[in-house]
């Protein structure tokens, strides 16, 4: 295990997003930009190593330990189920996770057609209510399917609301607030503890708020 | 001899050795059980569907997915004595449907009888001294779910949430803590208070002090003071300066109901080893007294003990020059008699060995390189 901490981004507008943070807390190395083609990138002083992943694998490369730390949306954490600790809420990229469709669509009887790009957890949501459904997994432009009658209604991530109302959709249910996380592997926490700290208690400085676990 | 050994077959030879040096036995099962051991315990089992198969006689049938549920259910303890065993074992889950079976080879050691500050205190000094033989700078984690059922019982919320909050305790996730005890209606002191314990993190030793002082009921008085004796007794077996406190660690079964523990080595990313206090499960058997025991899991360090370097086929790679038979086979006697292992072939191709050699004219070995 070497000293560096290694670091996952999400590629994307919630990466640059973090980036502006970490620079804020002193944390940034030169050249880290979404827009380098660089996978890889080294602070100045070698102590922070930072790569950018999609974001839906960064709770992969830190449970299995290629990165020690790394920020990842609640969604996808909750999808995966990812064993990591989940140190701070940084309170960045928020939206919400709603079950989305046109009005009235919940109020169908029988088998409920649900389209999605997050079965485990609009699985549990209706699991919870009691509700018998029938998952279609999609991978984009979910808003499409109850418009063409592949499904009765989305669970789906909802920023402005915008693309819904666009396509005369509403939201139906809200199931969870989303924001991204700052997340560290298991054993990196133990082994890297003094620095995993400093960094958490660094970001915390900037966030202010509640005080992190 | 120790070097045709794999590090991993030294590694449990050397945990037998330990084991039995505080008077545990071997103990060997079968690979095969009856299901309804595991539908009846279901929730003392891990995440993972049980491998299921009818016998001859028509019986329903398990690939072992568990070691414990065995030997708590085999043995038990006579009065005023105890059962000490180890094993090494494979144990068989289905972890996820779509991604087939799986092999899980594991190491450990059980004690069933009464699960006393020594006997705890033995357990927990055998599973440090596992990690120690894995990899230097390993360090083991503790925590005891007495403390954490007490500090959940002081929030006063029902068994859903507790599920919940159990989840967000094991990721050190004080944020979900909080807005779950804001839904449950559970504000103020008592949800500081359980951020405050799951944020610990350090020697148990120095932790004490704050855990008495977040105490708030019987059930973690009790916790506190059994963690206080152990401290006294890791000391006395002089290992409480690598044991931690870490009250993030949880079971998400039902099978831990006391201390629990986790150890981690440099190099590998999750848990090597994991432990605690069963005496639940007992119960749940039918049967009285306490019971504490780890698991090493063998199979996550295979990665931890792949050599740095090349891996040789043999020191010596013997080529057939056209000496025969008879002066081939003199020849890789001879080297082995000077300890070098010796592998014939007619070509060097496919083979990786420190060294080539062929049989000159004169009969000599004659090394190429």
């Amino acid at each position: 295990m070497t000293d560096t901490l290694d670091i996952a981004l999400p590629k994307g507008r919630l990466g640059e997003k973090v980036i502006r943070l970490l620079g804020e807390a002193g944390l940034g190395a030169a050249g880290l930009s979404g827009e380098s083609r660089r996978l890889v990138l080294e602070s100045g002083d070698g102590s922070l190593r930072f790569f950018w992943v999609k974001p839906a694998d960064v709770p992969i490369y830190v449970e299995r330990g290629a990165a020690d730390i790394g920020v990842a949306g609640r969604d996808v954490l909750l999808e995966l189920g990812a064993d990591v600790y989940e140190l701070m809420d940084l309170g960045l990229g928020r939206c919400r996770m709603c079950v989305a469709g046109p009005e009235g669509a919940l109020g169908r009887a029988g088998v409920l057609r649900v389209a999605t790009k997050f079965p485990a957890i609009a699985t549990r949501h209706f699991q919870g209510e009691g509700r018998a459904i029938d998952i279609i997994k999609l991978n984009g432009s979910i808003e499409l399917a109850p418009i063409l009658g592949l499904s009765d209604v989305i669970v789906d991530i909802v920023e402005t609301g915008t693309t819904l109302r666009e396509n005369e959709l509403v939201v139906l249910e809200e199931i969870l607030p989303i924001s991204a996380r700052l997340i560290a592997n298991k054993a990196a926490f133990r082994f890297k503890h003094p620095r995993v700290e400093a960094l958490t208690a660094a970001l915390a400085g900037i966030l202010g708020g509640e005080k992190p676990c | 001899m120790d070097e045709i050994l794999s590090r991993e077959e030294r590694l449990v030879r050397a945990l037998r050795s330990l084991y039995s040096s505080c008077g545990y036995r071997p103990y060997r099962m079968s690979k095969f059980e009856e299901y309804d051991l595991y539908a009846e315990n279901r929730s003392f089992l891990p995440a993972g569907g049980v491998i299921t198969f009818t016998d001859t006689n028509g019986r329903l049938m398990a690939l072992k997915p568990d070691v414990t549920l065995s030997i708590a259910k085999n043995l038990t303890a006579g009065p005023g004595g105890s059962v000490r065993v180890y094993y090494d074992e494979s144990v068989y889950r289905a972890p996820d449907r779509q991604l087939g079976f799986q092999e899980i080879t594991q190491a450990g050691l059980e004690y069933l009888g009464e699960a006393d500050a020594y006997a705890m205190g033995e357990v927990v000094s055998l599973a440090a001294g596992s990690l120690a033989l894995i990899e230097a700078g390993s360090v083991l984690d503790l925590s005891h779910m007495g403390f954490i059922n007490g500090l959940i019982g002081a929030l006063g919320v029902g068994e859903r949430a507790r599920g919940e909050l159990l989840r967000a305790i094991a990721g050190r996730n004080a944020h979900t803590l909080r807005e779950l005890c804001t839904q449950c209606g559970v504000s103020g002191a008592p949800v500081e208070r359980l951020c405050r314990a799951v944020g610990l993190y350090g020697p148990l030793r120095e932790n004490l002090r704050e855990l008495r002082d977040m105490s708030v009921n019987s059930e973690t008085e009790r916790a506190v003071r059994e963690l206080t004796e152990l401290d006294g007794v890791l000391e006395s077996f002089g290992v409480s300066g690598g044991v931690n406190l870490d009250l993030s660690i949880t079971s998400d079964t039902d099978y831990y109901n006391g201390l629990v523990f986790k150890g981690y080595v440099p190099g590998a990313p999750t848990a090597v080893l994991s432990g605690g206090r069963y005496d639940s499960l007992l119960t749940r058997l039918g049967k009285s007294g306490g019971a504490i025991g780890f698991a090493v899991y063998l199979n996550l360090l295979e990665r931890l003990y792949e050599p740095a370097g090349p891996e040789y086929d043999a020191d010596v790679l013997l080529l057939d020059g056209g000496s025969g038979a008879a002066g081939l086979a003199a020849a890789a006697r001879r080297l082995r008699g000077e300890g070098l292992s010796v592998l014939v072939q007619r070509s060097a191709a496919g083979r990786r060995c420190r060294r080539t050699a062929r049989i000159n004219d004169g009969g000599e070995v004659e090394y190429l390189d």
